[in-house]
């Protein structure tokens, strides 16, 4: 029994190193990588981090408080003093844009990782038992699915009140579907291997299948699908918040400092601008990191054997 | 001398000379040439020196000489909001009222002194105990289809408010009873004293239509007595109304032909203007203000009082209830910043619901400066030395709202109080914080408070219209009742004076913000005061094209 176990970590190893290093010829997915870990890397350090009296992260990057109003220096054009210029509150367009990649992140991961856990439980779950529970939960999903996300996301903001974490709410719930379909897909090919057949054979209970056979051979297409998704997410994100439903002010949002900057368009753009090239530049990251880890992660070739 | 002067003349006794009292002199014939110095005498009032100049926050010139105006022409005007429906004694929308006001008329309409002033009734004359009115009707009037104005067309046109609650219907209820005396004498009981009633019937609520159409369950096109009468309408893009051949004053109108095209957003129409499409356009975005003020080829006029925006307090609900929190959110804010930043200087810090420059308003009353200290002060008597947090509801569909919230949220957060801008739409705003009474504090605003009664008894009486923040005083209450029964202004005004200190001191539910004014352009070819002084209509019959 250990002997077998050890085995498979040895070959689970050799996987992942092959993985690794496909990842590092894959230019598309290298390009994406450092992107993202730019992006946190702003995000974590843009501004102090307190929790409970405690300062985890003790300095900040912004140079100016993103909140802090100044009338008398409103839709300042980008100086050295203002990298970005100030919107038409005075505020900081550059700190601003800063703290919003924390938000945008914030949004992207929690939403996903909530549709991930929902969305995998449920696509697992269709895929291994197949029959009339897999057609309920699909069919169901397959209802989600049918509505554009926008709507959707809006629909269940508009019901629940526009906040931040309602944002988030809505769009771990309208990407869940998106996941379980890639699960099930994923799980219904896993289930017919050989591995899973013999724990079926040593009488192994339903979960610990799910869990510890099938899942963990799930996981390659799934990390595609949610670093793309995550992109998608981080612009309805913007979407929701350009159209009044997400983010509240004075939070600085992307997608709402857009919303706010709109009408300046003619005389102060880069109230614009900047947010807009701050959203394309994450949205980029995480799309050419999904692509390249989809092509690396051939999901019937290399992970799933 | 035109008719102008005419009607000057009927206005009450001379009052304390103020800025609307030179403005009628200048009307008179004297020479102007005071440009841009009018702000003078009220300085105190507002003019915490914002290093931009006199002229900004103050009205522009008032213009009401039309000595040299030339007849025939059409006026193309770029509005900001469309006319939806016209039927005077139903329609709430202000942008219906800027043009009612031009095709129906009332028996009484407002004057530069905000008082009123006899229009339809060429004077009325009032019982001992005040609650007789009896009104002598302007004879050789004609409606726009051609029958003449009788006393039957008003009872008729007041009968169908009361009977088919018009807006007017809650003003109505304090009628006794309307008789006809004659074709040109109509005499209105009241069940007790109440001068609004003169300042009602100014506005297109209580205008009148003929009593053949006043018998109509819905009017789409209103029939009136006015200098201009409606020629066309297409929802959402244009509306056109025409100069009335027969309108009663012979000199009146100087145009032929209105023409207003609907551009609902505020940088299409600006642009509009300045392509040389339009004559005119009101709703001027006011960060442009500046530029077009400062522009040689266009006239810019600015004009109180459009509306009020203040910030609302729930005082029947924690925190607010209690005084001393509302006092230090009073003491966090500066006002003056919050209009710089909402309205780019171009309104007025409001230190009372009465109309700015009027005698109604209180004159030495000023709003409470910022001082953190005292807003700290007051914090610790309420029990929060560490502040609180509250939601803070603001209807999205106004600018400068949202961001005049986003100004107070952070002055306040320097004392502590940390207030979550919740942005809502207008209807959740009508239905959950005016209805239900469900939010914390909030934002809006109140249109139309040139007559006193409307600014002081709708929103702060507990038997308001508007009444909503919960607030309620018994001496407040008493005041506001007592000044509806005096028709003089000498008498009424100290009252609203006394009213204006008691909503200061005891901090009211209404942290009165800042007087938002009417900003329009025009070419030079566009002349004459299209203004009407009630500070949101127009009055398309003093104006001409050269």
């Amino acid at each position: 029994m250990s002997t077998s176990r050890f085995t498979l970590t040895e070959e689970r190893k050799a996987h992942y190193g092959r993985f690794i290093r496909q990842f590092r010829r894959n230019q598309k997915a290298m390009i994406g990588l450092v992107i993202i870990v730019a992006l946190f890397f702003v995000a974590i350090f843009a501004q102090k981090i307190t929790i409970f009296d405690m300062t985890i992260q003790p300095f900040s990057l912004t140079p100016h408080e993103p909140e802090a109003t100044n009338i008398q220096n409103r839709e300042e054009s980008p100086s050295l003093q203002h990298l970005m210029g100030t919107d038409d509150l005075g505020r900081d367009i550059f700190s601003r844009v800063l703290v919003g990649a924390r938000i945008s992140l914030y949004v992207g991961f929690t939403s996903i990782s909530a549709a991930m856990v929902m969305g995998t439980t449920i696509g697992v779950v269709a895929g291994y038992y197949q029959g009339l529970i897999d057609e309920g939960l699909m069919r169901a999903m397959d209802a989600m699915m049918s509505f554009p996300p926008i709507l959707l996301a809006l629909t269940i903001v508009a019901v629940l009140e526009p906040s931040l974490n309602n944002v988030i709410i809505a769009l771990a719930l309208v990407y869940t579907p998106f996941i379980a379909r890639v699960a099930r897909s994923a799980a219904l090919s896993v289930r017919n291997e050989s591995f899973v057949e013999a724990a079926v054979a040593r009488g192994e209970s339903d979960t610990y299948i799910i869990f510890r056979e099938v899942l963990p051979n799930c996981v390659g297409p799934l990390l595609v699908q949610a670093s793309i998704n995550i992109a998608f997410t981080m612009l309805l994100e913007a979407s929701l918040s350009f159209l009044g439903l997400g983010v509240q002010p004075p939070t600085p949002s992307w997608g709402l400092m857009i919303n706010q900057g709109w009408a300046f368009m003619g005389d102060a753009p880069w109230l614009v601008f900047f947010p807009a090239l701050a959203i394309a530049i994450a949205v980029i990251g995480f799309n050419l990191l999904g692509d390249g880890l989809r092509d690396v992660l051939d999901p019937k070739g290399e992970i799933i054997e | 001398m035109t008719s102008h002067h005419r009607r000057e003349a009927t206005s009450d006794s001379e009052t304390e000379p103020s800025r609307r009292l030179f403005m009628k002199a200048a009307a008179a014939g004297v020479p102007i040439a005071f440009a841009g110095c009018l702000g003078g005498d009220d300085d105190d009032g507002n003019g915490n020196g914002n290093g931009k100049g006199n002229g900004v926050g103050d009205e522009t010139e008032v213009d009401t000489d039309d000595s040299d105006a030339t007849y025939g022409g059409e006026v193309l005007w770029g509005g900001s909001v469309p006319v939806q429906s016209l039927d005077p004694h139903f329609e709430s929308a202000a942008a219906s009222a800027r043009v009612l006001e031009n095709i129906t008329q009332g028996l009484t309409r407002v004057n530069w002194e905000y008082e009123v002033e006899g229009l339809l009734a060429e004077s009325w004359e009032t019982s001992e105990d005040n609650t007789e009115l009896t009104f002598n009707i302007r004879q050789g009037v004609q409606f726009h289809d051609g029958t003449e104005l009788t006393a039957e067309d008003v009872y008729a046109s007041f009968n169908r408010i009361e009977e088919q609650q018009g807006l007017a219907a809650d003003y109505m209820a304090l009628v006794d009873s309307m008789e006809v005396v004659d074709d040109h004498t109509f005499e209105m009981v009241l069940s007790e004293p109440f001068a609004p009633m003169l300042s009602r019937m100014a506005t297109s609520h209580m205008h009148i239509i003929p009593a053949h159409q006043a018998d109509e369950n819905e009017v789409d096109e209103p029939i009136g007595t006015g200098p201009f009468e409606f020629e066309s309408m297409e929802l959402d893009s244009e509306f056109v109304m025409v100069g009335f051949d027969d309108y009663w004053d012979d000199d009146l109108p100087y145009l032929d032909k209105v023409t207003k095209n609907e551009i609902s957003d505020d940088d299409n129409r600006l642009n509009t203007f300045n392509a040389g499409e339009l004559d005119f356009i009101n709703g001027v975005p006011p960060r442009h203000a500046e530029d077009l003020e400062d522009d040689p080829d266009i006239d810019f006029i600015r004009r109180f009082p459009q509306s009020l925006t203040y910030l609302g307090l729930n005082c029947n609900e924690e925190p607010f209830d209690d005084i001393d929190a509302r006092l230090a959110l009073d003491y966090a804010i500066d006002k003056q910043e919050v209009m710089e930043a909402a309205l780019y200087g171009q309104g007025q810090v409001a230190t009372s619901p009465a109309a700015p420059g009027s005698e109604w308003e209180h004159p030495d009353l000023q709003p409470r400066p910022q001082d953190y200290d005292l807003a700290q002060e007051h914090l610790e008597a309420a029990g929060y030395p560490d502040g609180f947090e509250v939601t803070f509801q603001i209807p999205e569909q106004y600018n400068d709202q949202v961001t005049a919230a986003q100004v107070i949220e952070s002055q306040a957060a320097q004392v502590g109080i940390d207030l979550n801008i919740q942005l809502i739409t207008w209807s959740n705003w009508l239905s959950d914080v005016y209805t239900d009474r469900d939010f914390q504090a909030t934002t809006s605003s109140y249109l139309a408070l040139w007559f006193p009664d409307a600014g002081f008894h709708r929103p702060f009486h507990s038997d308001g219209a508007f009444f909503f923040t919960g607030w309620e005083d018994e001496e407040y209450n008493d005041l506001v009742d007592e000044a509806r029964q005096y028709y003089e202004m000498d008498d009424r005004a100290p009252l609203y004076h006394d009213a204006a200190e008691i909503l200061q001191e005891r901090r009211s539910g209404h942290i009165l913000l800042y007087w938002m004014p009417t900003l329009m352009a025009r070419t030079h070819d566009f002349q004459g005061e299209v203004m009407s002084p009630d500070g949101s209509t127009f009055r398309f019959e003093n104006t001409w094209m050269e």
